[in-house]
């Protein structure tokens, strides 16, 4: 009996760590996905940060302080944002299950507004949907570092007048679990379908 | 909802209903590794539920005190020096909170206490002086940061990070080894390690959390209050990672009381719980140490 408490709280103890509330950054996000007569074309992501994590930001780029990054300070901070290229520049973009790699960001842009950092870029993608598909996409920090709020508000989409389509959010996604399978992220699911082909 | 939990402050009014709820929730977000830990291999359904509303949950606190400690620092730089203590008191609660995540040396600690015998005090002590030790820390790096900003322009704070969590769990690997093998080779219970070392080692990390405030706070020309709210910050930390602490103590003082019942197997338990608990920071430094590399 006594060995089975003690068995118990080491468990305590180690489970306890287990539980993550670890972001030090927190940032909203906001994403456009852009389809064209032949599929999805580009997804447009802009990321705002806390006003907290924004002063440091600020501190750590903006050399000059005069709350515009010029092309030298982008330049660093492309660098900077370069190590995220293993995480997929924190998307998580699914076609039919398969996770579709990001080989380079486009239109890579950092700005100023009202001392709130605000990070933009763009996936170029040109994947073709011919017959019924499903894309998941989401955004997170697999390193929980950055905690970044993906809700059903922040998506937009644009130019599906060639699909039907058939939207549904998932609220924390058990399935794509990360961060030592303790946090959970939002989830859109897309169900697309060629208008000719219906 | 940590509001509910501020309720003594007088910006965050609310009932006393919702003010015991509030510390009950703290509590159970203190204590709800010990829930979880004993329903582990139950987590699929509804277990796993709870965990994540829990993770969630206190991300969502932590977000609306950044918010909140924000703006008050905003109100106090245009003169409503009243807000100063509700400052203080939100680092606080920050400090808590933040450091329930991993890092911050609270398995660390425990498993230091599994190990080796310790009272309550020194384990709640021994949080404190780390939760300190860690803002200390980010407070240096960050004067450091702001004065070679000036001359260097290519040092970032996120490469400081890295480099000196290296350096920390690196060491704290080392200590791991000294501890395990001083625990072989040596017949004694290990009576006086060096525990100012372990401290220090863990709080070599700067808390990334007071730098962000500190730089906020600098950038408002507020720095002398932004120091203050470290501090604070840290003895946040240090109370949860003294917790810990507590924890292992418990475990270790279980253990000597049945080692007073039963000499003969206790003697070869509490060689087994010191193996154990020095191979853990081993473990865990390692896994740190990867995952900052």
């Amino acid at each position: 009996m006594f060995s089975k408490r003690v068995i118990i709280l080491i468990l305590s103890i180690l489970s306890a760590n287990l539980l993550e509330a670890h972001p030090h950054v927190f940032m909203t996000s906001k994403s456009t996905l852009k389809f064209n007569s032949k599929g999805l074309s580009s997804i447009e992501v802009e990321l705002r940060m806390d006003e907290m994590a924004s002063a440091l930001f600020i501190s750590d780029y903006d050399h000059n302080k005069d709350d515009i990054f010029d092309l030298e300070e982008l330049s660093l901070i492309e660098n900077y944002f370069d190590q995220f290229k293993s995480q997929n520049y924190f998307a998580d973009l699914r076609i039919d299950e398969e996770i579709i790699t990001v080989s380079m960001l486009s239109d890579f842009n950092v700005e100023i507004e009202d001392q709130v950092v605000i990070i933009s870029y763009q996936f170029k993608l040109s994947k073709s949907i011919q017959r019924h598909t499903l894309i998941e996409w989401s955004l997170y920090d697999a390193n929980y570092y950055n905690d970044i709020f993906f809700s059903q508000s922040s998506l937009f989409v644009e130019g599906l007048e060639n699909f039907s389509t058939k939207f549904e959010f998932i609220s924390e996604d058990a399935s794509k679990a990360y961060y030592l399978k303790q946090v959970y992220p939002n989830v859109l699911e897309l169900e697309l379908k060629p208008k000719s082909d219906v | 909802m940590y509001r509910v939990v501020l309720g003594s402050f007088s910006s965050f009014k609310s009932s006393s209903t919702n003010y015991t709820k509030g510390v009950v929730l703290f509590l159970c977000l203190i204590f709800s590794g010990l829930i979880f830990g004993q329903s582990q291999p139950l987590f699929k359904d509804n277990k796993e539920h709870a965990t994540k509303k829990i993770v969630q949950t206190n991300s969502n606190w932590q977000k609306e005190i950044k918010q909140d400690i924000a703006a008050i620092a905003r109100d106090i730089k245009a003169g409503n020096k009243g807000l100063i203590f509700g400052f203080l008191g939100l680092c606080f609660l920050y400090g808590v909170l933040h450091s329930l995540g991993p890092g911050h040396g609270k398995f660390i600690v425990s498993s230091y206490f599994l190990a080796h015998p310790g009272r309550y005090k020194s384990a709640l002590i021994m949080g404190l002086s780390i939760g300190v030790i860690h803002v200390i820390s980010a407070i240096i790096l960050h004067v450091l940061l702001v004065l070679l900003s000036e001359k260097i322009l290519t040092v970032k704070s996120d490469e400081v990070f890295k480099i000196s969590s290296r350096i920390s769990y690196a060491f704290i690997m080392v200590l791991g080894f000294y501890f395990l093998i001083r625990s072989l080779f040596t017949h004694s219970h290990l009576q006086e390690e060096p525990k100012k070392v372990t401290i220090f080692s863990i709080g070599l990390v700067p808390c990334p959390a007071a730098v962000i405030l500190l730089s906020f706070c600098y950038a408002l020309d507020i720095y002398s209050l932004a120091i203050t709210g470290s501090l604070f910050l840290g003895l946040g930390i240090g109370l949860v990672v003294g917790v810990f602490g507590v924890f292992g103590v418990a475990v270790h003082g279980r253990l000597l009381k049945f080692v007073n019942n039963s000499i003969k197997i206790g003697d070869k338990i509490h060689n087994v719980f010191s193996l154990l608990g020095n191979t853990l920071i081993i473990i865990l430094a390692a896994v740190f140490l990867y995952i900052y590399w």
